[in-house]
């Protein structure tokens, strides 16, 4: 038969590990004859080799497991005492199982073999008499003394035992001494029963009398392919090739100023060699998941029956490779997530029964990797977590005042299941302890620089994912000078190499630099203004940075200003100290080919001096309270300009140009407004003449921001742009009731307005948005809009309308619901993510469990993009995942979903 | 017959005891000078002296860090002792002293001047003094009374 070479491969595996748990097993019998343990062990050792053999169709290997486990079995029930025949035999039975095995592993087939068949009778016949034993145990006595005789004639196998007993002499206590003349005593009964058995009998042991003085069994010694290797030897050979490296550099250089043939091909040869050598050490370090992942299925077992459950357990991703001691690491806390996961998480059989679950539970133990990182989740289809409880839980054991208990949403009282002291397990089971686990994983998947957060459905199941850097990590890098020293970029984030000119290239609005890069706009960086950093030859060299790094940390794009750029290479991430633990924009230091340090740095970091990220600087650090993320907390960039003497606003977002425009380029074509812009025409767009406001006066040259939708271009006339500004989108209601505004704010003491810039368009060319012609909609579509910023519920509520909806806002989840308890009748649902009281998450949750709305279509809208949010929000069940401020993808998301 | 036994083996132990005690009774340390203070740190906590290594400074790092350097393929972290211990004195620093640290990367203290290798009795070391002028206290740990001078024992697990 010919076997897939994986399945095969596992067998054998599987093979010699029960080869030596049999080995080892019977030898603790031998001196502890009474241990039912290593007896039930030793049997479920054979049977499954049994069992195993059966699949593949290995016969004699099945045969010899059937005969030992049908021994064994008769030692567990008791009807057996593990006597030396017995123990020699199964002993025997396990060096030719070992003999199968290692012609199987060359040969991919059983031996055939003379010696093996006859071993195979014995062994059967060996089986017989012990039957007879059990049944003669009655009359030991009678027989043993009518049979003296008999014994020598009959039964040279009786030799065997004499044979042995000397051997055995060494041993002995007073019991065994005892114990042989029984076996003696036992043999005697055994010619008794059945001539015909006798004959036969005597036949065999004749040729086993043949097979003493040969070899009685063979003795094979199964070689190891694998061997275990102190870590820290490991280490220090990944050193030892990182210094032969620079030692090889060194050489390289030296080398290449002297002219001499042999000495270069020898040098090159020296230097292919390294790089082999360091590339396979590498190699060594990096270790499959599955290692870890293939202990679980024998605890997911015993734990399941022990705990009376039943659970059906799925790996998945095994062969996702991740550094050897981060393996180590994570066995402890996988192990204890597992154990809450069966204990905890999954119900009784009758219990799932009850509530229309499979009676058996279903356990993912997944790993995948994702950017940089290792994923690995642990999910349970069980009875998922009770945050109600975990409110009341917060409240009772002070960990949230009342106040804050109420307003926190689910993802902030799951993270309290972290904290220390905090456990709702009502029984503390023997199983998994207290609930000092949680906090211990949590700390120990923290030191490997990795995160962990629970996701729940109550009554649906639990979700935990475990994130963990790739650390040991040789990541392409890009290498660029600040001052004259070395610093590096991973390419992950690099985007494009732009050399540009400052002083024309950059525009500078208020305290921050911009970029056009092909119509977008990007805030730039300095890398030496960051670093604050003094020049490494003490000139200073202010203005000399030319080139332009546009690099992303996925959501976010910036430019880096740098002095050089010097070259792309493979960098090994070597960690910094923890004097460098809360420096931002640093992740770490590597070492160059010329024995150099070069620090790495982190974009996201990065990002932080321009203000963008602040949802990810939230994550990097311990929510020590519970925050509450409305619009409130958003922050977006905004542009500030002045349109005569009124001082406007827009998010920078939505504006795709900023230029300068001399009045004299101004034109009236066709009874409109004009500019010629890049051999466009752009129709100029007079705020004033929309808006309640006083209008700009003429100026010489006028500050244009244009804004674009699909092909179309418009530009607003500003008198000057102020300033760039990070702040909320609170905004007072009410004062300015005009559309196109959408409220007000004030911001260093001057009242700024806040434009609906769809609003103004359309007022201005209500042609503009329309792209097809729609049919007369007989049912007008309702939305019902979740949404707790004014800005964003404004603009929103807006431009739906005028594409004919009827729309309905509310400010949060909870509002949601209650509206559509009262009026179901909606089609569409669009729901920000963070809103206070109930956020998007749970709006969702709420809609898919109520059988009413479970199919009314979502959409989830949210200020910036995140790929792990748009997971979550899917996984919720919505159907559409978009940004606040594209317009277009939302009213299209919206067509497809009605349509 | 227990009784006199007893007493055998207190009499035993304190003999015992006596020679432990002959046997620890100095600690070696490694002094260097700080200005003009003459310090020490124990030399079991130190793995090698260094000089002229190249420092790849680490800007925005607080201020008594120098910098970071390439010990033999390990990122050592170099802080400015004098710094750190808030020496009013203005020193040059040019000598590294690397310093074990358990389980990570080792740490480099650089200083100005090495001075002797002393031994210094156990029981002769005593509690810093209430005030010490021109440097933080709270990283002394002993002082010890030297014929012209005194030697300020620092206390490295806080200078970490």
């Amino acid at each position: 038969m010919v076997f897939d070479e994986d399945i095969l491969q596992d067998f054998l595996v599987e093979a010699k590990e029960a080869i030596t748990n049999l080995e080892e097993g019977f030898l603790e019998l031998e001196k502890d004859k009474e241990n039912l343990e290593v007896i039930r062990s030793l049997f479920r050792s054979m049977h499954s080799l049994k069992g195993a053999s059966g699949f593949f169709g290995f016969k004699s290997l099945e045969s010899i497991a059937h005969f030992s486990e049908d021994i064994l079995s008769k030692i567990r029930d008791g009807l057996l005492k593990p006597e030396e025949d017995i123990i020699d035999m199964l002993l025997k039975a396990v060096d030719w199982i070992k003999f199968i095995v290692q012609h199987l592993e060359t040969q991919k087939e059983e031996p055939i073999d003379d010696n093996l068949l006859e071993f195979l009778v014995s062994l059967s016949n060996f089986t017989e008499k012990l039957k007879k034993r059990i049944e003669g145990k009655e009359e030991p006595m009678q027989k043993a003394s009518q049979e003296p005789s008999q014994e020598t004639t009959q039964e040279p196998n009786a030799q065997e035992p004499t044979e042995e007993v000397p051997q055995e002499v060494e041993k002995v206590e007073v019991k065994e001494e005892t114990d042989k003349e029984e076996e003696e005593k036992k043999k005697e009964e055994e010619p008794k029963a059945v001539a015909e058995k006798a004959v036969a009998e005597r036949v065999v042991s004749e040729k086993e009398k043949k097979e003493i003085p040969q070899t009685a069994t063979p003795h094979v010694e199964l070689t190891e392919t694998h061997i275990k290797v102190d870590v820290k030897l490991l280490d220090t050979l990944m050193n030892l090739a990182g210094e032969l490296v620079l030692a090889r550099n060194r050489v390289v250089q030296l080398a290449q100023k002297i002219l001499d043939d042999d000495l270069s091909r020898s040098v090159q040869a020296l230097s292919m060699i390294t790089t082999e050598i360091q590339e396979t050490i590498m190699k060594t370090r990096m270790q499959p998941i599955g290692m870890v992942f293939n202990k679980f299925p024998r605890i997911v077992r015993d734990l399941a029956k022990s705990l009376g459950k039943k659970v059906n357990l799925h790996l998945e991703g095994t062969e996702t490779e991740l550094d050897r001691s981060i393996i180590e690491s994570i066995k402890d806390p996988l192990t204890h997530l597992v154990r809450n996961a069966i204990d905890h998480g999954i119900e009784p059989p009758e219990l799932r029964v009850q509530m229309g679950k499979r009676e058996e539970g279903t356990l993912y133990l997944r790993a995948y990797q994702e950017g940089g990182q290792v994923v690995i989740e642990i999910e349970d289809d069980g009875r998922g977590i009770d945050v109600e409880k975990i409110r009341k839980k917060a409240v009772e054991k002070g960990f949230l005042t009342l106040e804050e208990a109420q307003r926190a949403r689910e993802s902030d009282l799951l993270q309290l299941i972290f904290k220390p002291g905090f456990s709702t397990a009502e029984k503390v089971t023997q199983v998994s302890g207290r609930g000092v686990g949680m906090d211990v994983v949590k700390t120990n998947i923290e030191k490997l620089g990795g995160t962990i957060e629970i996701n729940t459905i109550y009554g649906k199941g639990t979700t935990v994912r475990i994130k963990i850097p790739l650390t040991l990590a040789i990541i392409p890098a890009l290498i660029v000078t600040s001052h004259g020293w070395r610093y590096a970029i991973p390419q992950v984030n690099l985007k494009e190499l732009v050399s540009i000119d400052p002083e024309k290239d950059l525009l500078k609005v208020g305290d921050t630099e911009f970029y056009r890069l092909r119509g977008e706009i990007i805030p730039v960086l300095k890398l030496t203004e960051i670093l604050k950093q003094g020049s490494r030859d003490g000139v200073s060299k202010d203005g000399l940075s030319k080139n332009l790094v546009i690099l992303t940390t996925g959501e976010r794009v910036l430019g880096l200003l740098v002095d050089e750029i010097l070259n792309s290479e493979e960098i090994v991430v070597k960690p910094l100290g923890k004097w460098f633990k809360d420096i931002p924009v640093y992740s770490g230091a590597t070492i160059m080919g010329d024995g150099a340090l070069a620090l790495i740095l982190d974009v996201v970091g990065l990002s932080k001096y321009i203000g963008l990220s602040v949802e990810e600087v939230e994550k990097r650090h311990d929510m020590k309270g519970v925050t509450i993320k409305t619009s409130k907390e958003e922050t977006y960039f905004l542009l500030l300009f002045d349109v005569g003497p009124d001082r406007l606003a827009l998010p920078i977002a939505l504006i795709s140009r900023l230029d300068k425009v001399k009045a004299e380029e101004l034109q009236i074509v066709g009874g409109k407004e004009v500019i010629l812009y890049e051999e466009k025409v752009v129709p100029v767009i007079r705020l004033e003449n929309y808006l309640p406001l006083q209008g700009l006066p003429y100026q010489d040259q006028y500050t244009v921001l244009f804004f674009t939708e699909r092909d179309k271009t418009c530009a607003i006339l500003c008198s000057a742009v102020v300033d760039t500004f990070e702040t909320t989108l609170e905004v007072e209601e009410g004062l300015y009731n005009h559309p196109g505004i959408l409220g007000h704010k004030i911001i260093d003491g001057k009242t700024v307005l806040f434009i609906d810039i769809y609003k103004v368009i359309e007022m201005y060319d209500p042609e503009w948005f329309i792209v097809k012609i729609k049919e007369e909609e007989i049912h007008v579509k309702r939305i019902l809009l979740a949404e707790d910023s004014p800005f964003f519920r404004n603009m929103m509520k807006n431009y739906l309308s005028a594409m004919g909806f009827e729309v309905v806002c509310v400010e949060n989840g909870r509002e949601a619901l209650e509206k559509l308890n009262i009026d179901p009748h909606f089609d569409l649902i669009i729901t920000d993510i963070e809103m206070p009281e109930m956020d998007g998450f749970e709006l969702l949750k709420e809609l898919r469990a109520n059988p009413q709305f479970s199919k009314l279509p979502v959409i989830v809208v949210t200020a910036l993009a995140g790929e792990d949010i748009k997971k979550k929000v899917f996984e919720l069940g919505a159907n559409g995942y978009e940004v606040k401020l594209q317009r277009d993808q939302v009213l299209e998301r919206i067509n497809q979903l009605l349509s | 017959m227990d009784i006199v036994k007893k007493e055998d083996e207190k009499v035993l132990l304190s003999k015992e005891k006596d020679q432990k005690l002959a046997v620890k009774e100095t600690i070696t340390f490694v002094t260097f000078y700080l200005g003009n203070f003459l310090c020490g740190i124990p030399a079991e906590l130190i793995m090698e002296i260094n000089k002229d290594t190249e420092i790849t400074p680490v800007p925005l790092a607080d201020d008594y860090i120098l910098g970071i350097m390439n010990l033999r393929g390990q990122i050592v972290t170099v802080m400015d002792l004098a710094k750190r211990v808030n020496l009013k004195e203005q020193i040059k620093p040019t000598i590294n002293l690397i310093i074990k640290n358990e389980g990570e990367a080792p740490v480099s203290f650089v200083v100005e001047r090495i001075g002797d290798i002393l031994e210094v009795p156990f029981d002769k070391v005593e509690k810093p003094p209430e005030k010490v002028e021109g440097i933080s206290k709270e990283y002394i740990k002993n002082v010890y009374q030297l014929p012209d001078k005194i030697l300020l024992i620092f206390d490295v697990d806080k200078l970490l």
